[in-house]
């Protein structure tokens, strides 16, 4: 498959503090791609960086283009919903409509319409008078109406209630992607984004921790529940990380056949939220932070 | 530029008038309702003898002159147009590029195929074309009412002041010449719309003290430290010495195309490429 | 050039730098060439006969 997104080396400082320490990408054409990370981890940087939006060293490609040359061209291919709240307060539901219509030549004013029509938003009320919920409706009506190859979200439903965050991701999932688009979707809220992901990247203070497919989970990554009888035998094979389970050890384990831990006990394919707080403090001990 | 290029041009402005619709539509046009309300109030108010006066005076005053002599009364009313259209404007600019990235809105504009060149222009043919096209439209249902209530007074007292047409051409002419006027001050003071649209797109706080306080500091440092008052010297002729009053549309080309006015054109041209690559530092 | 140009364009600061000292130095050497000359304005204070040179024999008079 054809990259869309390459990156290698990404870096970035802010003044002294370095938000991207040498991130590498590798994104898919086609790929729905979570972009996970505890807060601060460099996610909204290296985002930024795809689209043009802050200088930063390395190497970038973003749909065959560099960024940092010109934004307005890239964005004829790229979309992206930065956070809720983000369309100018002052603005008529009507003028952003005519706005991206005018000036977006990819934009199907007709299927803007028609999402509107589905949801509570007035033409003429102004953004500044709409709930955050239906803010964030008018944002993925006007992008969802945009014919690009990526679209780029970063905490889209940060701060909504659990009906729009639940209708925000079926509307994508079911209007929008069509197995061609590309969709990095960033979040610190895993479990929401979980099950309509095909990738994840982890990235944490700046530098990329994890990158694969989801279907690579299982190989590469198995959680047993281990009998406290061979618990010590178990932890010589060195689990990247254990948890306590109804009464059991839960032993994480990353590159080692299941054929070798099936004699400890039930085995399973680690959830995303298990695996992120697995490999970040497995992280952190090996750097010993 | 081809039809599309214009068009998606034509779009930013209106977004332009849409966000600042109170400042550039709407003063002006609640200036000339106040200003048309006086205007009746004095028409009742002054007593009959008084204005037959003013009429014949006026009589005399016109007496084998055209109409087109006395453009200058018409444009009086012009005067308080164009300096809440200039307080406007500095407003309009001072938060043009800076507004945005306040309540990151800049965001959304950011994630629209529209380059920083392109706002930028859009901001600068806003305040140097537009807002003075508001201006003398309002000025002008003024000049358009003067020259309708002259023209009744006068029949009222069978007063033969130049016909009505020739007024109204007269009246219509002026609007023409305020408007002409109010491009040309614009675009005479570009320097300074250069200077403020580079700030707006530099501070991220306090937007007023940093403009105005960086270019006060910069005429005290340089006599400091140089003794010499080189930018006080062009801050004066951008300001004073210029008369931009025109009273044809012969004059207005001829202060167009001076020397003065296209280096100050070009000055100012080199401080918006600062605000436009300014842009790229938006987060 | 290009160079010239990166290290312009590194941080804000520096491009608001760069753009002030760019328009100043093309006004003053606009300035010399139109022998616009530099002027150096008295401050005349029309109002009370205070003068910064002489302020001690203001103090003594006063």
């Amino acid at each position: 498959m054809e990259a869309i997104v390459k990156a290698s080396g990404l870096t970035k400082y802010y003044g002294k503090f370095k938000a991207l320490d040498g991130i590498d990408l590798a994104i898919p054409a086609g790929a729905i791609i979570g972009l996970i990370g505890p807060n601060g981890a460099g996610k909204t940087t290296t985002l930024k960086a795809l689209l043009g939006l802050c200088n930063f060293e390395g190497q970038l490609s973003v749909v065959d283009r560099d960024p940092r040359a010109a934004r307005h061209k890239l964005m004829e291919d790229v979309c992206f919903i930065a956070d809720v709240g983000i369309l100018p307060k002052w603005m008529k539901v009507w003028q952003a409509l005519e706005y991206v219509a005018g000036v977006h030549p990819r934009f199907d004013r007709v299927k803007a319409e028609a999402f509107l029509a589905t949801t509570e938003i007035q033409r003429h009320s102004r953004i500044k008078a709409l709930s955050k919920g239906m803010v964030t409706q008018l944002h993925l009506a006007l992008v969802m109406a945009i014919d690009v190859r990526l679209l780029v979200l970063d905490e889209p439903t940060l701060g909504l209630d659990i009906i729009y965050r639940k209708e925000f991701y079926d509307r994508l999932l079911n209007d929008y992607y069509d197995g061609d688009r590309t969709v990095i979707i960033s979040t610190h809220q895993v479990e929401e984004i979980e099950t309509l992901l095909t990738h994840l990247v982890f990235i944490d203070r700046g530098r990329t921790v994890l990158d694969l497919p989801m279907t690579g989970i299982a190989d590469q990554f198995v959680e047993v529940l281990v009998r406290s009888e061979d618990l010590e035998e178990a932890m010589k094979l060195q689990p990247i990380h254990t948890r306590n389970l109804l009464g059991k050890k839960a032993c994480l384990f990353e590159n080692r056949p299941r054929s070798e831990l099936a004699r400890f006990g039930e085995l399973h394919t680690p959830g995303v939220s298990d695996l992120f707080v697995a490999k970040l403090r497995s992280q952190k001990l090996r750097e010993g932070v | 530029m081809n039809s599309r290029t214009f068009e998606r041009f034509m779009i930013l402005l209106r977004r332009e008038l849409w966000e600042s619709n109170r400042l550039f539509i709407a003063s002006p046009v609640v200036l000339a309702g106040l200003i048309l309300v006086a205007m009746l109030w004095a028409l009742l108010q002054i007593p009959e003898p008084m204005k037959r006066q003013a009429i014949q005076q006026m009589e005399t005053y016109l007496q084998g002159v055209s109409p087109f002599q006395v453009m200058p009364v018409f444009m009086a009313p012009a005067i308080p147009f164009v300096i809440v259209l200039y307080v406007c404007a500095v407003i309009y600019l001072v938060n043009a590029l800076y507004h945005d990235r306040r309540d990151s809105s800049i965001l959304f504009w950011q994630s629209m195929p529209v380059s920083n060149l392109a706002t930028v222009l859009s901001k600068v043919v806003t305040v140097c074309f537009l807002a003075p096209l508001f201006a003398a439209l309002a000025c002008g249902v003024l000049i358009l009412f003067s020259v309708t209530a002259i023209s009744v007074l006068a029949a009222s007292y069978d007063s033969v002041i130049a016909g009505f047409w020739s007024l109204l051409g007269a009246g219509l002419y002026s609007i023409l010449l305020v408007y002409l006027t109010s491009v040309l001050g614009a675009l005479w003071l570009f320097p300074t719309i250069g200077w403020i649209l580079l700030f707006s797109a530099y501070v991220k706080s306090l937007p007023y003290l940093w403009t105005f306080g960086a270019f006060i500091l910069l005429l005290f440092m340089e006599d400091l430290v140089f003794g010499t008052q080189f930018l006080a010297n062009w801050v004066e002729s951008r300001t004073s010495n210029y008369n931009y009053i025109v009273f044809s549309v012969g004059d207005f080309f001829q202060r167009l195309l001076s020397y003065d006015m296209l280096i100050g054109v070009a000055f100012g041209a080199v401080l918006l490429v600062g605000a436009v690559n300014m842009r790229r530092f938006a987060d | 050039m290009n160079k010239i140009l990166s290290v312009l364009l590194k941080d804000r600061h520096r491009l608001l730098l760069a753009t002030i000292a760019a328009y100043i130095v093309l006004v003053v050497i606009e300035g010399v060439v139109m022998d616009r000359e530099s002027r150096v304005y008295t401050f005349e204070n029309p109002y009370f006969e205070l003068q910064l040179n002489n302020i001690e024999e203001f103090q003594s008079n006063h």
